[in-house]
C-alpha cells in the first residue's frame, strides 16, 4: 500500500506535469518504419537465442544494469538513510 | 529486493501489452422513406459511418475505427422499433512479439443510446442479445467467440487458440444486439420514426492472458456446469466452522500485513503501462526512440526457448506475399539438436554468469574502497 501510493503519487505528479503538453505523434510512416525495426530485433532476439538461454537473458540484463548503476543506487540510498533521523547515519 | 519485484514482474508481466480503452463512435441511420410509418418493416442501412473517436485508454493500439454498420431488419409496430444490428469494430495493435499459447479477448458494451437526428428527442429504448458472432485475427488460428457472459455490462468472451506470429496484429470484432426502441413518452403511438442516429460505446479490455491447459478446462467447464459448481460452493460455506473461520483469519492477518507494503501482483506492469501511454501520450514524436527501446525490451522478456530460431523476412508486393516471412527453428532437426542446445546454453551460461560476477566484484570494490 505505501510503495503503491508513493508510485500512485509520482504517476499524478508526471500527470499534472505534463498536462499542459500534446506534441504531435509520429507520421504513419515512420511509425511503421519503427515497427518494422522492431520486427527485426525481435528476429534478432530469437537469432540470439539459438546461442543463449533466454531466462538467463532475462535476469542478467537487469542485474547488469543495477550493477553498474550501483555506485548511484548506494548513495540514493544512503541519502535517503541520511535524512531519517533514528538510523542516526551522518 | 527491488530488483527481485521488478525481475519477477517483467519476467510474468510484461510480455504482452495490456490494453484497456473506451471507444464511441455515432452511427446514423436512415429509412427508405423520409419518414416510416407505423406497423411496416423492411431494411435500412447506415448513411454514414461517422468518426469513432478514443475516449481514454492506455496500453499501445495504433489505430480503432468502426466500420458500416448494418441493420438487417427493422420492423415498427404500435410505436416500438424493432431492429437487428450488425456493427463491425476493427482494433489494430502494433508491434507485437511471440504469440502465447492461448489468448481470451473481454469487451464490454454500454448501454446505447437513441436520438432522433431531426428533433434531438430521446425516446426509451433497451438493448439486448450482445454477441460476438465473428471474429477475425491475423496470425491467429481458431479464433472464436467461446462463451458469453451477460453481466450488468454485457460483458462478452472471444477466445482463441493461437500460433506464434510476429508484427501487427488485426482484430475484427462483429457486435451484434437487439434494439426495442419505444417512441417519444410524452406522444402517443402511431407517430413515424424519422432517421436516429446510435452511439455505440465500447469498452474494451483486452487482457492477452496466457491461459493454462487447465485453466482452459476450467473454463469451459465453469460454462457447461455453472450451477454445479454455484452448488458446490454453498455446501462448502455451509460446513465452515467456528475454528477454521479463526485460523482463516490469523492467516489472513499476516497476508494482509504483507500487502500493506507489497504491491499486488500485477500493480508495477500495470503502471510502466500507464506510464508508457502516458509519455507517449504527452510527448509525442519525443517518446519515439524510447518506446522502441522499450519494445525491444519487452521482446526481450516475451522471449523463450521456442523462439529461438533464424528469422527469414518475407517479400510483399501490395497486399501478396510472394515468400511468406517464417523462422527456421532448430527443434525440427530432432532430438540431437536439444541435447547440443543444452550443452551450448550451460557453456554461454557459465561464461556470462563469470563475467558478471567479475562486474560485480570490481563495482563492490568501488563502492566500498573507491577504486576498482
Amino acid at each position: 500500500m505505501i510503495i503503491k501510493g508513493l508510485f500512485n503519487l509520482i504517476y499524478t505528479f508526471l500527470s499534472v506535469v505534463l498536462a499542459p503538453f500534446s506534441l504531435p505523434q509520429l507520421p504513419a510512416g515512420i511509425q511503421t518504419i519503427f515497427d518494422e525495426i522492431v520486427g527485426y530485433l525481435t528476429g534478432a532476439v530469437g537469432l540470439l537465442c539459438v546461442f543463449v538461454r533466454p531466462s538467463t537473458l532475462q535476469l542478467l540484463i537487469p542485474a547488469v544494469i543495477i550493477v553498474i548503476n550501483a555506485e548511484h543506487i548506494w548513495n540514493g540510498i544512503l541519502w535517503i538513510l541520511k535524512k531519517l533521523p533514528f538510523v542516526g547515519i551522518e | 529486493m527491488l530488483s527481485m519485484l521488478f525481475l519477477n514482474t517483467l519476467k510474468v508481466e510484461a510480455a504482452l501489452p495490456q490494453l484497456q480503452f473506451n471507444y464511441s463512435r455515432t452511427t446514423y441511420f436512415t429509412f427508405n422513406a423520409l419518414e416510416s410509418e407505423d406497423n411496416t418493416s423492411g431494411t435500412i442501412s447506415e448513411n454514414s459511418g461517422g468518426n469513432g473517436y478514443l475516449n481514454n485508454g492506455s496500453g499501445s493500439i495504433a489505430g480503432v475505427k468502426g466500420g458500416g454498420g448494418t441493420i438487417s431488419t427493422y420492423s415498427i409496430t404500435n410505436g416500438t422499433l424493432n431492429a437487428h444490428v450488425k456493427v463491425p469494430f476493427t482494433f489494430r495493435v502494433s508491434g507485437y512479439s511471440t504469440y502465447p499459447s492461448a489468448e481470451f479477448l473481454t469487451y464490454q458494451f454500454n448501454p446505447l443510446r437513441y436520438e432522433n437526428v431531426v428533433s434531438g428527442e430521446l425516446g426509451t429504448y433497451h438493448f439486448s442479445n450482445f454477441s460476438i458472432t465473428d471474429c477475425t485475427a491475423n496470425y491467429v488460428t481458431n479464433i472464436r467467440p467461446q462463451e458469453n457472459y451477460f453481466g450488468p455490462y454485457q460483458t462478452v468472451r472471444c477466445g482463441s487458440i493461437k500460433d506464434s506470429g510476429t508484427g501487427t496484429l488485426l482484430v475484427t470484432i462483429f457486435i451484434e444486439y437487439d434494439i426495442v426502441c419505444t417512441k417519444y413518452t410524452a406522444r402517443g403511438t402511431g407517430q413515424p420514426f424519422s432517421d436516429f442516429s446510435v452511439t455505440t460505446n465500447v469498452s474494451c479490455n483486452i487482457p492477452f492472458h496466457v491461459a493454462t491447459d487447465n485453466e482452459i478446462k476450467t473454463v469451459s467447464s465453469n460454462v457447461n456446469d455453472s450451477e454445479g459448481n454455484q452448488h458446490l460452493n454453498e455446501i462448502e460455506s455451509t460446513n465452515k466452522s467456528i475454528f477454521g473461520s479463526i485460523s482463516d483469519f490469523f492467516g489472513s492477518f499476516f497476508d494482509n500485513l504483507i500487502g500493506f507494503f507489497v504491491p499486488e501482483d500485477g500493480f508495477f506492469s500495470d503502471w510502466f503501462d500507464r506510464l508508457n501511454t502516458l509519455l507517449s501520450d504527452k510527448l509525442g514524436m519525443l517518446y519515439a526512440p524510447f518506446d522502441l527501446l522499450i519494445s525491444t525490451l519487452q521482446s526481450i522478456y516475451s522471449a523463450d526457448s521456442s523462439s529461438a530460431g533464424i528469422p527469414f523476412p518475407g517479400i510483399q508486393w501490395e497486399d501478396t506475399w510472394l515468400i511468406e516471412p517464417f523462422t527456421f527453428n532448430f527443434d525440427s532437426l530432432g532430438s540431437d539438436f536439444s541435447d547440443l542446445r543444452d550443452k551450448v546454453y550451460f557453456g554461454t551460461d557459465t561464461v556470462l554468469i563469470f563475467t558478471f560476477l567479475i562486474l560485480l566484484q570490481k563495482k563492490v570494490r568501488l563502492i566500498l574502497e573507491g577504486h576498482e
